[in-house]
């Protein structure tokens, strides 16, 4: 398996991936990678339900989680995906009655 | 006597050894040379008034093929085998259709709009006649997911408000009428569309779209044979 990254023009990580495209990089840069990447979701996750505070959240990494927590809470409008089970998904892709 | 012989003898015998020596060829100035593989054979001759001292052949690269011959690319060549340097991302034949897939992660988030996509490459090589890209969530489980499935290239308008799966038939490209959305389909945002080329799946949206980070998307694309 192939393993890859995207920067945008800044050299700003925008995506880690597999298949083709982007810059090849080794399983081990992807998995540490993608444990950052899911690490912050969290993060911002957690931010933006008040379970913790900025404080909570590494140094280094305040600034980009606060900024990510205001740009959601900016776009609070949009609803969100409804949440459905395994099963439900599967019956929709295979074409089946909602 | 027999030594005015002998003289004339060796003097013979020498100017003969000169005959030849003036004889030889001149030597000739060295000079190297290179070449590059081609699809012909190639007879390499040193430059008038020289002589070849090395030819270096230049190395065979992935490059160089691909250059040679257009048919060189990673979807020709079975999926995960590499050959001169190029690995090969065509799969076993599923159900009659080539199938590329893969995942990504968005970072932070991406923004895309009507004119400005997000782009996956899929590596087939051609235009897929299919493709679906699937969100998932953070974890191994989908608990909620927005879905495109296209076929053809020219896939999206009036679409619901919910996300979701939708589908498009190449009935609905040919004549641009408006498409009625099957009743299953009904999470499917209004936000979201695809389109393909031979390189890129590509996901638009309507202005102030966000693909969010920290969601795993799953994307399958396939060219039927």
């Amino acid at each position: 398996m192939r393993f890859y990254i995207k920067r945008d023009e800044l050299g700003n990580l925008t995506c880690i991936g597999t298949g083709p495209g982007g810059t090849e990089i080794t399983e081990a840069e992807y998995n540490t990678l993608l444990s950052e990447i899911l690490e912050k979701s969290a993060l911002v996750d957690q931010l933006y339900n008040g379970e913790i505070t900025i404080d909570d959240v590494p140094a280094e990494w305040q600034e980009e989680i606060q900024r990510r927590v205001d740009e959601r809470i900016s776009a609070q409008g949009t609803a969100e995906d409804p949440e459905i089970s395994a099963e439900e998904a599967l019956n929709i892709i295979l074409g089946g009655e909602a | 006597m027999s030594y005015n012989t002998d003289l004339q003898t060796n003097n013979d015998e020498l100017q003969t050894i000169l005959n030849t020596i003036n004889a030889l060829p001149e030597v000739l100035p060295e000079q190297s040379k290179t070449a590059t593989p081609s699809l012909s054979s190639q007879i390499i001759t040193p430059d008038s008034g020289k002589t070849l001292s090395s030819v270096q052949v230049s190395a065979i690269t992935k490059e160089l093929l691909a250059n040679l011959d257009s048919d060189f690319i990673a979807y020709n060549i079975a999926k995960d085998i590499d050959l001169f340097g190029l690995v090969g991302t065509l799969e076993a034949s599923a159900g009659g259709a080539e199938i590329s897939t893969g995942e990504f992660y968005i970072a932070s988030h991406v923004d895309v709009d009507g004119s400005n996509p997000y782009s996956i490459e899929h590596g087939l090589g051609k235009t897929p006649d299919f493709a679906i890209v699937v969100r998932g969530s953070s974890t191994s489980t989908i608990n909620s997911f927005a879905a495109a499935l296209f076929v053809s290239n020219s896939c999206f308008s009036n679409m619901s408000k919910q996300a979701g799966l939708s589908y498009f038939s190449n009935e609905r490209t040919n004549n641009g009428a408006a498409y009625t959305i099957p009743s299953y389909a009904k999470y499917f945002t209004s936000e979201y569309g695809c389109l393909a080329d031979e390189t890129y799946i590509k996901i638009y949206g309507k202005t102030g779209s966000t693909i969010n980070g920290g969601n795993k998307h799953f994307w399958l694309a396939g060219v039927l044979i």
